[in-house]
């Protein structure tokens, strides 16, 4: 009998669980404060969001999991806002998860899969009421807006990585990184009517972060190949689909401040990062190192909220340990720290 | 009870069986002295080791040798799946690279990956399974299994000399997921010689439903390209003199299995696949010089191929097809020397590898490992003293870009140990080891993560042991009580780089281990004769083990448990056999641990217990022919339990196993 006794007491044990989790209520609308996408690591299910509160500080990890009660999934790639929804493009998951912008609850999960083949969905660009994907099996994905299906799929480069939208095109990264070494160097050129793509541009090695600025130009990244072939900025004019700079400094993201790009570069090898400011009218680097990174670790990511004015930088530490949002002013200036999920990459900012 | 008893009256009419012949136990219980020449086991010092038999082993019905090794203390086991996935065994905190594997006393490596697959090491044909920590139990084994720091040897059947001129195993098993295997394998003898030939074959589907945890929901789904086949074959010749014996064996194994990768939540698609075809060829000679010198010769030779597929890879072509070929030469000469007080030992050994793959990119490497020591040790009928240096030299080339620089380091070992007689028999031993495990190709060429600059993994232990033996009639008791400090140093870690994609290889980490152990193995008997009455047995293993990062003071993660090393681990085992009937129930509890190293709730993978319940029944027919019916019900309470995370284990699940052995 005390066999007995001794398993039912490791049985008791075993299941004896962590305490209840807090429950959100669903139907609170979230206003002031950020969004944040935790990457997670590959393989572990544990993609998560984490809430920051704007006026209290406090930050809520884990806040998928505590308004849908289901897990996020594997490897959120990027996060963005368009009209009433946000879309987050789970890579290893394969599928887009669609949340409320006044809830920040979920709405739907888009399985993002050809047959029995993952998709693999990396980037998010919008225009006219659709949402466009670029999936790694060499296809941008439409999925409308309202009915939330995917309605075309449009064949671009090989495993296309960033995207962005001007003067009516759709711009897509070819990167062709699972070709590796022998990646791609082009640009695809997408026309939304037709669904086709119109032509290719050569831009250098293993393209990656797309944007837009305020007068439509479009600027790319070649990352090159991590070793010889240094990773570079270009700007495509969109109007001839030619393109017309290849900046001269090291560049690996890009995202828009006002008139200007704020360009950042994490040097691996060295273990610095820098956040550039680039003067987009005239296009011009007019500050090297324009934020003070230097309690930052591993620079995995930049966001800048055009109603504080604030610039966010995304900490993912050593990748393996849970990662922080470090705000500055628009000049740069250190304000605070939060300490979010594992592998911060994106922002969505709620007035 | 009520099973116990249905079961019986369904055998009854059946006649009993005599235990299998245990060939070891005959060799053990000879005089060791007597046979200086003919065994390995001399004078060991078992209090330091671990050993299951045969008779364990065929009734735990473990799936590989990495299942059973979980039954050991101070073992941290990672399984990735059931049949043939990849299983490995963390030795008191030190990673897997640091134990080396020895089958019937030939070295078993993987230049490519530095650790064996435990799922690919069969248990049919495995007589016993011994752990050495602190200290080798078998002076004339190779030399990097007395200097690694850990060791697991195996025997096997088909490889060790036997008193009967004929001896047959076999065995055909049925089991959930639609699995189903066969083993046979005979040895005759004739004069001086023996010869033995095994086979063995198995398939599954591998297909198995699983529940999991999705935020506050438990969902359940099926684990998909899972199926496996294997087949496994070898021929041993010996001979055997006065004072020498000689081996000359041949084995190889065939597996293609489908790899079931992570449970990824939201995405079930995987086609990725994996044949292994690995062949060895082995001998050895000992020979008795003189009345003091006892020598052995043995050399191997092995090669590897994997064949990996993954048909629906996102690159220009479609799918990915690289073969590696992982080819590997040993040899070496151990002596051993025994006069009055006094013995000494001493060895060398070689090893050269290499490695091709139709990987373009990833490198030609070379290695010739050498190594070399001598250990002297004094006995008195109360104390034992030993000591032990060993040397390594390893030179690297690479054929198709940078090689790593040649390694040469010195490893001490020391020991001391008394032993103090009467009622309480009981023995101490204070020992430490210093060893160290070379970067592996994959860690130090594999296309952009590997590093070859890479240093050795060093690791210093310090253990102390206390067992003791309790006397009394019918009661058969070991205790033993251990603790121990490891001191791990020049860690090689896998660390993210680039981006989350691309990893890659350093020497970064700084590991401090504790812990301790406590084993029981107690066996009674309500009758005298041994096989009659009702026997009781049971044996049960407690780890305690705390695991430190000591990396970097500033880190978040600085003095956190190192990623899946439980705390607290319990194996609890009884089993309660009446005439030819057993059973057994087999309690297996592994605390909770962290799948990174920051202990964070959300890194915390649950804890667990699984229980298996086997039911066996032996039936004797004359003297020398045995057969055994077993059935086995694996994880009774159908927990839903993973080692790592996300790779999700299957539920409750049957085994019917059906033997039949002569002598």
């Amino acid at each position: 009998m005390r066999l007995i006794s001794l398993i039912s007491l490791i049985v008791l044990l075993t299941n004896c669980k962590k305490e209840d989790p807090t429950v959100i209520d669903g139907n609170i609308v979230i206003s002031n404060g950020m969004l944040v996408l935790c990457e997670g690591l590959f393989q572990q299910n544990n993609s998560s969001l984490s809430w920051i509160n704007n006026a209290t500080g406090s930050v809520i990890n884990d806040y998928y999991v505590q308004t849908s009660g289901l897990q996020l999934g594997d490897t959120g790639n990027e996060m963005k806002q368009y009209g009433g929804k946000i879309y987050i493009a789970m890579n290893v998951s394969s599928k887009i998860e669609v949340l409320s912008v006044l809830t920040g609850v979920s709405i739907k999960q888009i399985p993002m899969f050809d047959g029995a083949v993952a998709k693999e969905p990396r980037s998010l660009a919008f225009y006219n009421g659709k949402v466009y994907v670029t999936c790694y099996d060499g296809y941008v994905d439409v999925i409308d807006t309202s009915s939330l299906e995917v309605e075309q799929r449009i064949l671009v480069g090989s495993n296309p990585e960033g995207i962005t939208v001007s003067n009516g095109k759709i711009y897509v990264a070819n990167s062709g990184g699972l070709n590796f070494p022998n990646a791609d160097s082009t640009v695809s050129v997408v026309n939304p009517i037709s669904g086709l793509e119109e032509m290719k541009i050569t831009v250098g090695l293993n393209p990656g972060d797309m944007i837009t600025d305020a007068q439509g130009d479009v600027y790319v990244i070649s990352r090159g190949d991590y070793a010889s072939i240094p990773s570079r900025m270009h700007r495509i004019n969109p109007s001839t689909n030619t393109v017309v700079d290849d900046f001269t400094f090291d560049a690996s993201s890009l995202t828009l401040m006002n008139s200007n790009l704020l360009v950042g570069y994490a040097d691996f090898t060295s273990g610095t990062n820098t956040i550039g400011l680039f003067d987009a009218v005239n296009e011009i680097m007019t500050s090297n190192d324009f934020v003070d990174l230097s309690g930052v670790q591993t620079l995995y990511g930049i966001d800048y909220n055009p109603s504080n004015g604030n610039i966010y930088v995304l900490d993912a530490l050593d990748f393996t340990t849970t990662g922080y949002v470090r705000e500055f002013t628009s000049s740069g200036v250190s304000l605070a720290d939060y300490h979010v999920g594992l592998n911060p990459t994106s922002i969505v900012f709620f007035d | 009870m009520r099973l116990l008893v249905f079961i019986s009256l369904l055998f009854s009419s059946l006649a009993y069986s005599q235990e299998p012949t245990d060939t070891l136990a005959k060799v053990q219980e000879i005089d060791p002295i007597s046979i200086t020449a003919l065994a390995l086991y001399i004078r060991g010092t078992r209090e330091s080791v671990n050993h299951l038999k045969r008779n364990d082993i065929e009734v735990l019905q473990a799936i590989d040798i990495g299942e059973l090794l979980q039954k050991f203390e101070g073992t941290s086991f990672k399984s990735y799946g059931g049949l043939g996935g990849l299983k490995t065994v963390s030795m008191r905190g030190l990673g897997s690279q640091h134990t080396a594997v020895c089958i019937d006393g030939f070295n078993l490596s993987n230049s490519q990956t530095g650790q064996v697959n435990l799922g690919q090491l069969q248990t049919d044909n495995v007589e016993e399974v011994v752990i050495g920590v602190g200290g080798q139990p078998r002076f004339l084994l190779p030399v990097t299994a007395q200097i690694a720091g850990s060791s697991l040897l195996i025997e096997t059947f088909e490889n060790s000399f036997s008193r009967d001129t004929f001896s047959l195993r076999s065995n055909i098993k049925l089991g959930s997921f639609g699995r189903f295997g066969g083993y046979g394998a005979v040895k005759w003898k004739f004069g001086k010689s023996f010869i033995s030939a095994f086979g063995n074959a198995q398939l599954a589907t591998g297909i198995y439903s699983y529940r999991f945890q999705n935020g506050f929901q438990e969902g359940s789904a099926v684990r998909s390209n899972n199926d496996y086949q294997d087949y496994f074959a070898g021929a041993t010749y010996g001979v055997e003199f006065k004072k020498t014996r000689f081996r000359l064996g041949y084995r190889r194994k065939g597996i293609d299995q489908g790899l079931p990768g992570a449970v990824i939540l939201y995405n079930s698609s995987a086609d990725e696949r994996l044949n292994t075809q690995d062949q060895t060829v082995f001998s050895d000679a000992m020979i008795q010089l003189n009345d003091v010198w006892t020598i052995r010769v043995y050399g191997s030779a092995n090669k590897n191929d994997l064949h990996y597929s993954d048909p629906t890879y996102l690159n220009a072509q479609g799918f990915v097809d690289i073969t590696y070929a992982n080819r590997s030469v040993n040899s070496g000469i151990v002596g051993y020397l025994y006069k009055d007080k006094w013995d000494f030992h001493t060895g060398i050994e070689s090893t050269l590898s290499d490695l091709h793959s139709t990987d373009t990119l990833f490198a030609k490497p070379v290695r010739q490992h050498y190594s070399a020591l001598s250990g002297v040790s004094y006995s008195s009928r109360r104390l034992t003293l030993k000591g032990q240096l060993s040397t390594q030299f390893i030179v690297e080339s690479n054929n198709n870009g940078d090689e790593a620089s040649d390694k040469r380091v010195l490893n001490p070992y020391f020991s001391i140990k008394s032993i103090e007689f009467g009622r309480l028999h009981h023995r101490h031993q204070l020992w430490y080891k210093n060893s160290f495990r070379m970067p592996s190709f994959n860690e130090l060429y594999y296309n952009n993560i590997g590093n070859n600059l890479l240093l050795p993994e060093r690791a210093d232990q310090f253990g102390y042991n206390l067992s003791f033996v309790p006397k009394e009639t019918n009661l058969d008791w070991h205790i033993r009580v251990a603790g121990y400090y490891n001191r791990v140093r020049n860690k090689i870690v896998a660390t993210p780089s680039k981006n989350l994609f691309v990893w890659s290889i350093q020497n970064i980490g700084k590991v401090d281990v504790y812990g301790g152990e406590i084993v029981s193995k107690l066996s009674y008997r309500f009758k005298k004769n041994r096989n009659r009455g009702l026997r009781i047995r049971s044996y049960i293993t407690y780890s305690y083990q705390r695991s430190l990062n000591m990396t970097d003071p500033d880190h978040p993660t600085y003095k956190h448990q190192i990623a899946y090393i439980p705390e607290h681990t319990l194996n609890f085992d009884f089993a309660i056999e009446y005439k030819k009937l057993g059973a057994r129930i087999s309690n297996n509890y592994v605390g909770m641990r962290y799948s990174l190293n920051e202990n964070i709730p959300t890194n915390e993978v649950d804890a667990f217990l699984l229980t298996d319940v086997s039911l066996y029944h032996k039936i004797e027919i004359g003297k020398k022919h045995g057969i055994r019916i077993q059935l086995s019900v694996k994880n009774v309470f159908n927990s839903s339990y993973a080692y790592i995370r996300s790779f999700v284990m299957p539920g409750r699940n049957y085994l019917i196993s059906l033997s039949y052995a002569i002598n």
